[in-house]
């Protein structure tokens, strides 16, 4: 796992939704906005891609052959909890929601997702959390090069 | 105790008559006295004693012809008839029976015997009485289960098909709705272009297209919005899991309800509660109950219609530990042939548009969920009336 102490995260988004047209849709959409977003229908591509690039924020589906979102949530948060993600989903069921939760998914949202705002917000919401984070490390990264001690 | 009950005499020998009379009298029962067959006979089919003491041996028509002619009027097939003779032989006593007396007795009658007799056979009456009200409750019973077995059956199948075709509508609508969306915002971003383009201003289709491209998407976007709508519906209905639920009080929740409906019932329906203050409360989703009376209470608007009407609401604890509400309205009241369609989805009476047909199915997945019941009692002109049960809080 590495931790990017690069000045100004870049924010990448990786959205994994089964159907191309979700996928190409929330593509356009997002990258006509400004966003760095790449989309991919197969669940366990997904995974690698998450490994080999670094993806700050996942958009993924739940109900997906091959990998279900709820077992790739569990993965990419076991493999770098950092990650956000956000689920989106139109098998509302109180068990996916509940487990979504727990396994530390940012939110979920409901397909047909009538207002694409909500889901920038989401988004906006994992931006600002990330630039938090960032921000910590930076002052860390500066204590450390004064030599004050780190605790 | 001595059974009351309305015995006719019929004799031809007033002092018989009149013996059996104060006999009978004596002992509690109303007489009503014959002195010929025919009028006996016309008697019984108004009055329908409970029993009759009928003479044999009389001018005109004898007993024999006049048990037969009773016997044929169905409402006196099973009224007990005693035979009364001074013939005591053996052949007429059968012969009597043979055409359907209960019994025989011989003239002089001994008073004690009489009575004894009777009491016999009003009780026997009253046996096979209850014996028939039980059958017919029971048939009425099994057939009342049966039809609801089935309509539970039908609805679960509507159920899953509901769900069904509810998620494979929901990935397509997330393209059309997702989609249009950018379409917008593209739209947005090219509009000063083509507005300000050299060309617009001589081309009447550019122009055309500026003006009516915005309607289209609303367009779109509406009718997005109503799949979107009637999916969402379809989900609700079939709903498999359940949802969150805490101690809810169900009188709070039929007046918020009351408060939600107040301007669609305002001017023509009159609202009435009886709510029962020391009501237990219920393990509910309290905001899909309030969508529940909602929806019940905006269905009496309608079967009210624009005429002065009435609303009740009541709550109560049953016997039986659970708390029942009902919902009576004097709307138009509905035919057994749509009474047995209201729960299912898309089923409506209302005009094209005015109604998705599920509401109640949704009222029906929420109430289930809740393992309640929700009955209808209806009939035209007679308004109508739902009956929820839900199970108390400390009764699960």
């Amino acid at each position: 796992m590495t931790i990017d102490f690069r000045p100004s995260l870049k924010i990448k988004i990786l959205v994994v939704d089964d159907e191309k047209d979700i996928t190409d849709l929330l593509v356009r959409h997002f990258s006509f906005k400004g966003y760095d977003i790449v989309g991919v229908n197969d669940p366990r591509a997904a995974l690698k891609m998450i490994e080999e690039e670094n993806f700050n924020i996942v958009i993924s589906d739940i109900v997906m052959p091959g990998l279900d979102g709820l077992e790739l949530l569990r993965r990419i948060k076991d493999y770098n909890g950092g990650i956000q993600v956000i689920m989106i989903t139109g098998y509302v069921t109180m068990n996916h929601i509940l487990t979504a939760m727990r396994r530390g998914a940012e939110t979920v949202l409901f397909k047909p997702l009538k207002d694409l705002d909500k889901l920038e917000e989401a988004v906006n919401q994992c931006v600002a959390r990330l630039r938090m984070w960032q921000k910590i490390l930076k002052e860390l990264g500066a204590m450390g090069k004064t030599g004050q001690p780190y605790a | 105790m001595t059974d009351r009950a309305v015995i006719l005499v019929v004799d031809d020998d007033p002092v018989v008559r009149k013996l059996l009379s104060s006999i009978l009298a004596h002992e509690g029962h109303e007489v009503i006295e014959a002195s010929r067959a025919e009028t006996g006979l016309d008697l019984a089919k108004e009055r329908r004693p409970d029993l009759i003491l009928l003479d044999v041996m009389m001018p005109e028509m004898d007993g024999f012809e006049a048990i037969r002619r009773l016997r044929s009027d169905p409402a006196a097939a099973d009224t007990p008839v005693i035979f009364l003779s001074a013939k005591v032989q053996t052949a007429d006593k059968v012969k009597g029976l043979e055409l359907g007396a209960s019994d025989y007795l011989s003239k002089p009658v001994d008073r004690a015997e009489l009575l004894a007799r009777i009491r016999t056979h009003l009780k026997l009456k009253r046996q096979g009485e209850a014996l028939q009200d039980y059958t017919r409750n029971l048939k009425k019973m099994v057939e009342e289960r049966t039809r609801q077995l089935i309509h539970a059956d039908r609805l679960a199948s509507l159920g899953t098909l509901a769900a069904g075709i509810a998620h494979e509508i929901n990935n397509p609508t997330t393209f059309i709705t997702g989609n249009l969306q950018t379409i917008e915002n593209f739209w947005n971003k090219i509009l000063p272009y083509l507005e300000t383009h050299p060309q617009t201003g001589t081309d009447g289709k550019i122009k055309y297209i500026i003006q009516e491209f915005p309607a289209m998407i609303k367009s779109i976007r509406s009718g997005a919005d109503r799949i979107t709508n009637i999916v969402a519906g379809l989900k609700a209905f079939a709903r498999k899991d359940s949802s969150l639920k805490t101690a809810a009080n169900i009188n709070e929740c039929i007046e918020e309800a009351l408060k939600l409906t107040h301007n669609r019932l305002k001017y023509y329906v009159q609202v009435e509660t009886d709510l029962d203050p020391a009501l237990p409360q219920v393990r509910a989703n309290s905001q899909q109950l309030i969508q529940v009376f909602v929806n019940l209470m905006l269905n009496a608007a309608d079967a009210i219609g624009e005429k002065e009407g009435r609303l009740k609401v009541t709550s109560r604890q049953r016997p039986d530990g659970r708390v029942e509400l009902t919902f009576a309205d004097t709307g138009q009241g509905m035919t057994p042939e749509v009474k047995d369609k209201i729960f299912d989805p898309f089923f409506t009476t209302k005009p094209i548009g005015q109604g998705t047909g599920l509401g109640l199915s949704i009222t029906h997945g929420i109430i289930q969920d809740h393992q309640g019941t929700i009955e209808v009692e209806s009939a035209p002109g007679q308004g109508t009336v739902f009956i929820l049960t839900l199970p108390a809080e400390n009764d699960s």
